[in-house]
């Protein structure tokens, strides 16, 4: 399509060049001399684009005249001929956007120059080879106003991502682990090769896997991606671009002579850090000393037997719990590419092999992709292009069913003590090892899109795209019945019954596009150009989930892993099918006069099958205007100053689909029975008609600038934004007398309100002639999430999290999320400290007057000053002593990378940083609640690290100036849930600053591959996750590793510090 | 290949596949206009539902199973032994039976020394016993059932009888739901309509009605089912499904509720005299629940176990036999070893002090088992009312159940309500004729010996705690008899609060949970001053 494009162009410029008698010749390569191809030349008006060799002629009015090169992924070159009328130019790469690149908005195509949208992108050459299982994790830290945290390291599992903001208010959070894994946060709508995909619509529909759909697209076959953030490219998209757009090109073949290479990386992934915990006879020690703070004579002389009995082999040993479950593995790499463009056939075929094993056991992902694109140019006036992928992937998930933070079969709660002996079969059994558990889950991705282009007469093209994708899971999982010896041991669950699945499920969309675009300039007798693009479209798509699950427990042994021979009370079974359409009209229109003032429109009306009947339609209209104000005359002075100064606005409104295929049904579900009689009754959370359920709506301002300097050595992209989401879809409790409870629909008084700034800075740090090439880029993005309204006149209310314990409050003005707790002040570390309850003259009290507050308490805020300190409950007072106490979303975040090229070296650093976030470690608070107030659990439980704590003793407290960091952690205190995190006592800062990728890339001189009669070979070695600096007070090894809503569980998979070396070689 | 082809013809066929492909494209998009209707086929839908009478039956079984649901709903969590609000409300506050050792959450309803006076609203953790929202889900369900079968063609049906009776049967669960209600909270939230595809973000807020004018609707609703059923004629299985018996049977309580004694007395003696009822004799009196065994049972609930019942293995509210609905009167080898504390009527208490003559009364010797202290319990008498205690997989010993149904109406009911009536109307004799029926079978006699009114009441309510121990009943007897008896101040409650005015015998309802969306609720007069410790 691009190639089309920049042909057309050049063609015009051609038609428009003044008949010039100098011709010069040029060919345009990278750095490694590998040659670029359509690649833009210009001189003064006239311009043309290279072939396929790289090869160029250009008519030139003179040969002192000044031309400049310009493509995709590459810093623009501006040469001065001097003289010589053959040239060659070498490009070095950049991450950042040129101008001359082109980004399709919705059915249309824009250049970067001429667009008024806010886009930002990456090219291919920046993440390929990178470990990592899915493009997503890449783009972290490179596209201003797109939060991306990579929460788990588990591979194959999605990364968070949120383009400007989140606008999704769930208040089922805790209900579902998988709530917080999959949908707390609005997630993008990715675009590959012009298929539309909502990974969130698949996970909602078809993830038994729990494999994040993107994994399923190999690194190294993308091109290009582009994310589009504000409204006037979101909109064009509609139906579902209100959370961004994030467009992927896959790779076209760029060289004239047949292609093959291969390329190839092998890396070990390294155990991670764990925990610092003391063992054995130090634990002893440490616990004995702890007591002896705080017990009286009487209490030290009726320890628990597993700290006393030191010589008692059960209880003398040292175990590091930690240890068993990580480990280091491997990660390996293969790609074979084959391409050609010749002059009819275009053709690139892929073929890549990847597969990383994970840091905990009996995890990993492989992924087998076959891509191909091919163009067939039929006529002059007929061309087509083709894309087929072909992926198989397979991931083991370990021992969870879900994906979830359930990654070892310890939570912070359960840490046991290093006394415990641990033999072999307990060890293989926590392993699950020794158990047969089987848990594989395989995805295979089919797509194929077929685009048409006719062109009807000049400038009036017709396009016609077909495209499908099938997205196939299937999950075997089966669990013997003795895997869970842990909770075997503690009684809780003795009798575990073997439990076998097996699910397959399909997910595919289907998408037909007819469109019509229409591309006209006139020209006034002043010489004034008007140029118009007209684009009218029709699109159909149609989604179909179907498939199947049989499951049971009690397989006749474990040796039987597959759903065989259950008994029918034990066997259940069930099949599905969804299947919606969406019907889209769209059109854009831009026009630009000179080529300095630009306007753009668009309007799309969308119906989707998922709406109710009287409100299937929305529309969506876009517009933007923007003006390059270095085209002016008047800035023709600043030249080699000011470069390039373009100022955009843009207004628009983009939607949002249901997430339920049939959301306006009201659905009736099977109850049970009634003696034996089958009973059907509506579904009391999704049972009631929704004819109104309609479109979601985000409307987005944007005013932005991209301003570059001195010669395009800074570049400067800032937009500042302001995005509303209205009429969202929510979770209504209905009322009791309703007999139902609740419904999901849209709320036309919920308003979450985005707004923030985008800031990106590219530089050139070294002149242009110097050999030793520094470029950096500065990824900047502050923001700020609201809400803006809520429905029952703004009524506040409160989610109680039980699964955390964190609560979370929805009130006007906080952003979502924001948690809820009592506010945790230090210690009460003297008598005098103690305040007075002026209604009764006590001292004040916790847990509704139980608890007469004492020394060595933490100091909890009584915010309602009645006393007694606590959440509410039932006190009449619903919310109690709770106040807002910290978003988990980040004010801002970015990423700061550098290049560094030296002749045939290239050194690239990147990191990525978010600050001001607030999470909550309930690893810790677990571990210390599991510890309070109870002598046996102090004993038995893993005891934390502790040296960074000053935690409050009679004794140290004795001084009268003394000041605790941290309540008594007595055993023998009162206990009062005290350790829960109902109080802001784990709150701690999430700031990071992460250096992430540290790749040194070495090309092998001509000469040498000349001799071996090879193109081109590269070598390469790269570290990921370098290094992570953070809070001091934060003591989690990894600050990223929080679920979406801020929790650190400690349970979440890490992620991996990985060493590479690779070899590229292309013949 | 493919290229080749199309490249050698295309000066004659390029048109043709463009044209082709335009014309593919197009219809493409028209046809798709239908398909933006998709219906679901994996699950079924309102319009798509109730067009077969036997989608009525499946509804009304739904019903059914929700009201079983809700009666049988455990009085939340923390309660370790998962206690049923139903027994709760009826028999556990009325100072009969003492709360099993191992629950320590519902100790917290006691005074700090163990006893009466329950405190209702400090249960903090039992949002079930507070919150009514479960039964306004059998409302909705009986509202949904009446509102699409009158609107349904009368064709899917085989008769219009059969129709009316669907109707009837809808018309009698809403009555009875909202009866029990009154009877726990007093003034519930009315509501006789459903909610389909309302503006659900805005639906109007409701203030509670006046208790009377509920219990005006109900007898409404009744006397149309009434109509439309026939009796049950002797047929024990009949007792699961709503007939003209239970109807009037309801509308006897309903009456006697409201104190109008001559209504009560004319439907109770309705129900005895053209019912076709019969009480069961006492060598097989424990057949009463065994589910549809006995010709005494006018109206219960199925609790038994079903091979069909896909929630058996994984247990909740929707299960059609469980362990703890009645297994929280079973501890020891009754129930194989099943639990070693459960609810026991302490000796020396209102049980043997009170009611029972346990040396005469057969049915003490029929449903009541001595019991030393243990496990944590004093001692006491356990009930044996439902003991049909059996395993899904007995070599295993896996999934426990109890194979009893729930009673919620049946003939002593009418004999004694139809004496209270008469009591209260000055009609000694008829009173002592009707105590007669339930006395002499259990071998006693006390009414024959009394002569004034306030005695004869006080004996039937004793004869009611007798008969109905272990119901979920007797509580509710004792409010409706209080504004002359006073019971309730005699086990223990203080007279301030279960006055007429402070109705503090009403359990409070969950204002937290209840109140953000209906903002019209007010809490029950005494608890609004009394709410917390």
């Amino acid at each position: 399509m691009k190639t089309l494009f920049l042909c057309f162009f050049s063609c015009l410029c051609m038609t428009l060049a003044a008949q010039s008698p100098v011709v010069i010749n040029g060919q345009v390569t990278d750095t490694a001399g590998v040659p670029i191809s359509e690649a833009t030349i210009k001189a003064g008006k006239r311009g043309t684009v290279s072939d396929l060799s790289g090869r160029f002629r250009l008519q030139v009015s003179s040969l002192q005249s000044e031309i400049s090169v310009s493509h995709v992924g590459y810093v623009t070159l501006n040469l001065k001929l001097n003289g010589q009328d053959s040239i060659q130019c070498m490009m070095t790469s950049s991450s950042d956007n040129d101008l001359s690149d082109v980004v399709v908005i919705g059915m249309q195509q824009q250049s970067i120059r001429n667009t008024v949208s806010a886009v930002s992108g990456i090219v291919g050459k920046d993440i390929n080879n990178r470990p990592v299982t899915s493009v997503d994790q890449l783009l972290q830290g490179k596209i201003a106003g797109m939060n991306v945290q990579v929460s788990s390291g588990e591979p194959g599992v999605a990364p968070t991502v949120v383009v400007r903001g989140n606008s999704t208010v769930r208040t089922d959070i805790g209900d579902d682990p998988n709530v917080q894994q999959a949908q707390a946060m609005s997630g993008p709508l990715y675009v590959i090769d012009g298929i539309p995909i909502d990974p969130a619509d698949i996970s909602n529909n078809a993830g038994a896997t729990g494999t994040n759909f993107l994994a399923g697209l190999n690194i190294n076959d993308i091109e290009s991606v582009v994310v589009q953030k504000d409204a006037a490219a979101t909109a064009a998209w509609g139906s579902r671009g209100a959370n961004g757009v994030i467009y992927i090109t896959t790779r076209k073949a760029t060289s004239k002579t047949p292609v093959f290479g291969v390329n190839a990386y092998y890396g070990r992934n390294s155990k991670p850090q764990l925990i610092p915990t003391l063992t054995g006879s130090a634990e002893r020690t440490a616990k004995i000393d702890i007591l002896k703070e705080y017990a009286t004579d009487d209490q030290l002389k009726s320890l628990p037997q597993l700290l006393t009995d030191s010589l008692n082999p059960s209880f003398n040993n040292a175990t590091d719990w930690q240890k068993m479950f990580y480990t280091s593995s491997n990660v390996y790499n293969v790609d074979a590419t084959m391409s050609q463009a010749a002059e009819n056939v275009n053709y690139r075929i892929s073929l890549g092999y990847y597969n990383t094993e994970g840091i905990i056991r009996n995890t990993g992902y492989q992924r087998y992709s076959v891509r191909g694109n091919f163009n067939f140019k039929i006529s002059p006036k007929l061309n087509s292009q083709l894309v087929v992928g072909l992926v198989k992937e397979a991931r083991q998930a370990g021992r969870k069913y879900q994906n979830s933070d359930d990654n070892t079969p310890f939570s912070g709660s359960s840490q046991p003590t290093s006394f415990y002996y641990i033999n072999e079969f307990d060890q293989n059994s926590y392993l699950g090892e020794s158990t047969k558990l089987r848990n594989l889950n395989g995805n295979d991705n089919y797509t194929a899109s077929m685009t048409l282009n006719y062109d009807i007469a000049k400038g009036i093209r017709y396009t016609l795209q077909g495209g499908a994708n099938s997205y196939v899971q299937s999950k075997d999982y089966f669990m013997p019945s003795n895997i869970d010896a842990v909770a075997a041991e503690t009684g809780s669950d003795a009798t575990q019954q073997s439990y076998a699945e097996s699910s397959r499920g399909t997910y595919a969309t289907y998408l037909f596009t007819n469109s019509l675009n229409l591309d006209k300039d006139f020209k006034t007798a002043k010489g004034n150009k008007h140029q118009f693009n007209l684009t009218l479209s029709q699109q159909y798509n149609t989604i179909i989930s179907s498939g199947n699950s049989v499951s049971g427990y009690n397989t006749p042994t474990n040796d039987i892993q597959t759903v065989t021979g259950i008994p029918q009370s034990d066997l259940s079974g069930y099949s599905y099918y969804n299947k919606d359409a969406l019907l889209s009209l769209v059109s854009q229109l831009q026009y630009n006069y000179n080529g300095k003032y630009l306007l753009y429109g668009s309007y799309r009306g969308d119906a989707s099958s998922r709406f109710g009947k009287n409100n299937k339609w929305g529309y969506f209209p876009a517009a933007g205007a923007a003006w390059i104000v270095s085209d002016e005359n008047f800035m023709k002075g600043a030249k080699g100053v000011i470069d390039f100064l373009k100022f955009r606005f843009s207004w628009g409104i983009a939607g949002k689909n249901a997430s339920d295929f049939y959301a306006p049904y009201n659905q009736y579900q099977i109850s049970g029975t009634y003696n034996g009689t089958t009973a059907i009754q509506p579904s009391y959370t999704n049972g009631l008609t929704k004819s109104d359920l309609t479109w979601a709506k985000s409307e987005q301002k944007d005013l932005g600038f991209d301003l570059y300097l001195f010669k395009n050595r800074v570049q400067i992209n800032t937009d500042f934004y302001d995005k509303l989401d209205k009429n969202q879809f929510f979770t209504f409790n209905l009322p009791f007398y309703t007999g139902f409870e609740s419904i999901n629909i849209n709320a036309s008084d919920l308003w979450v309100d985005n707004r923030g700034v985008d800031i990106t800075i590219n530089t050139h740090n070294l002149a242009p002639s110097s050999e030793l090439q520094w470029n950096s880029q500065l990824v900047l993005t502050f923001q700020k999430n609201r809400i803006a309204k809520l429905p029952n006149n703004n009524r506040t209310f409160v989610i109680d999290d039980y699964a955390s314990g964190v609560s979370r409050i929805y009130a006007v003005g906080q952003p979502i999320y924001e948690m809820y707790q009592m506010d945790y002040q230090g210690v009460y570390n003297h008598q005098d400290e103690i305040p007075y309850n002026p209604l009764t003259g006590n001292v004040i009290t916790y847990f509704k007057g139980y608890y007469p507050v004492q020394v060595g308490y933490p100091k909890w805020r009584d915010a309602n000053g009645d006393g007694d300190v606590w959440t509410g409950e039932d006190n009449g007072d619903q919310y109690g002593d709770r106040v807002p106490t910290g978003d988990p979303n980040p004010k801002f975040f970015g990423g700061f990378t550098n290049d560094f090229t030296y002749k045939n070296f290239t050194l690239t650093i990147a990191s990525v940083f978010t600050f001001k976030r607030t999470v909550v470690n309930t690893f810790w608070q677990q571990q210390m609640d599991a510890m309070g107030g109870n002598l046996k659990n102090f004993a038995k439980n893993r005891l934390p690290d502790l040296s960074e704590v000053n935690y409050w003793t009679p004794a140290k407290a004795e001084d009268p100036n003394y000041k605790a960091s941290f309540p008594s952690i007595s055993p023998y205190n009162a206990y009062f849930y005290q350790f829960f995190p109902f109080s802001d006592m784990f709150n701690v800062d999430g700031s990071y600053f992460k250096i992430k990728q540290v790749v040194l890339n070495y090309l092998l001189p001509q000469k040498f591959t000349e001799r071996l009669k090879v193109n081109h070979i590269n070598a390469y070695a790269m570290m990921y996750n370098v290094l992570i600096l953070k809070n001091k007070k934060n003591t989690m090894p990894d600050p990223e590793a929080v679920d979406q809503l801020g929790i650190y569980t400690g349970g979440l998979y890490p992620q991996a510090k990985t060493f590479t070396v690779g070899l590229n070689i292309e013949f | 290949m493919i290229k080749i082809e199309i490249m050698k013809n295309y000066s004659s066929s390029k048109k043709i596949i463009l044209y082709l492909f335009i014309v593919i494209g197009v219809s493409m998009n028209i046809s798709c206009n239908k398909q933006i209707n998709n219906a679901p086929i994996s699950s079924t839908y309102g319009s798509e539902f109730w067009t077969s009478q036997t989608a009525v039956s499946q509804a009304e079984a739904a019903m059914m199973t929700q009201l079983r649901a809700s009666l049988r709903v455990s009085s939340g969590s923390g309660v370790d032994q998962n206690e049923p609000c139903f027994f709760v409300y009826g028999d556990l506050v009325s100072n009969l039976f003492r709360y099993a050792s191992g629950d320590t959450f519902l100790q917290y309803g006691l005074t700090p020394d163990g006893s009466i006076p329950w405190n209702f609203s400090y249960v903090p953790y039992w949002g079930n016993l507070l919150d009514w929202s479960r039964f306004y889900k059998v409302i909705a369900l009986a509202n949904l059932i009446s509102e699409n079968v009158q609107s349904m063609d009368a064709s899917l049906f085989s008769s219009e009888k059969v129709r009316s009776q669907y109707i009837a049967r809808a018309l009698f669960i809403r009555a009875y739901t909202y009866f029990y209600m009154t009877r726990v909270w007093g003034d519930p939230v009315y509501v006789a309509r459903t909610y389909n595809d309302a503006d659900y973000g805005h639906i109007e807020a409701l203030p509670r009605s006046p208790e009377k004018d509920v219990l005006d609707s109900c007898l409404k609703d009744l006397h149309t089912a009434e109509a439309s059923l026939d009796y049950a004629g002797g047929d024990a299985s009949e007792s699961l499904s709503p007939n003209k018996g239970s109807a009037e049977a309801l509308m006897a309580h309903i009456f006697a509720w409201k104190h109008d004694y001559d209504s009560t007395h004319y439907y109770c003696q309705k129900v005895i005299t053209e019912g076709g009822y019969s009480l069961e004799p006492m060598a097989t009196y424990t057949n009463i629940w065994q589910g549809q065994k006995s010709n005494e049972s006018i109206f219960e609930i199925s609790m038994t176990y079903n091979d069909k019942d896909p929630n058996f293995k994984g247990g909740g509210d929707y299960a059609e036999a469980n362990f703890n609905m009645f297994g929280l009167f079973l501890k020891g080898s009754i129930v194989s070893e099943q639990r070693s504390s459960c609810w026991i009527a302490p000796a020396e208490g209102l049980i043997d002090q009170e009611l029972f003559d346990t040396s005469k009364d057969l049915r003490a010797k029929s449903i009541l088992s001595y019991q030393q202290a243990s496990g944590g319990d004093p001692a006491g008498y356990m009930l044996l009312k439902y003991t049909n205690f059996a395993f899904q997989s007995p070599d295993t010993k896996e999934y426990p159940y109890i194979n009893n149904n729930l009673v919620l109406l049946r003939l002593s009911d009418m004999y004694l309500l139809d004496a209270e009536a008469l009591a209260y109307k000055g009609d000694l004799s008829g009173a002592a004729a009707d105590l007669k029926m339930t006395e002499d079978r259990a071998g006693i006699n006390n009414y024959a010996s009394i002569t004034s009114k306030d005695n004869m009441i006080d004996e039937i309510i004793k004869e009611r705690g007798r008969e109905f121990i272990g119901e979920g009943e007797w509580y509710y007897d004792l409010i409706r008899t209080n504004y002359t008896q006073g019971w309730l101040q005699k086990i223990g409650y203080p007279s301030t609060r279960v006055s007429a005015t402070n109705k503090g015998y009403y359990w409070p309802i969950d204002m937290e949970t209840l109140f953000p969306y209906d903002n019209q609720l007010v809490q029950n007069p005494y608890w609004q001053n009394n709410a917390g410790r």
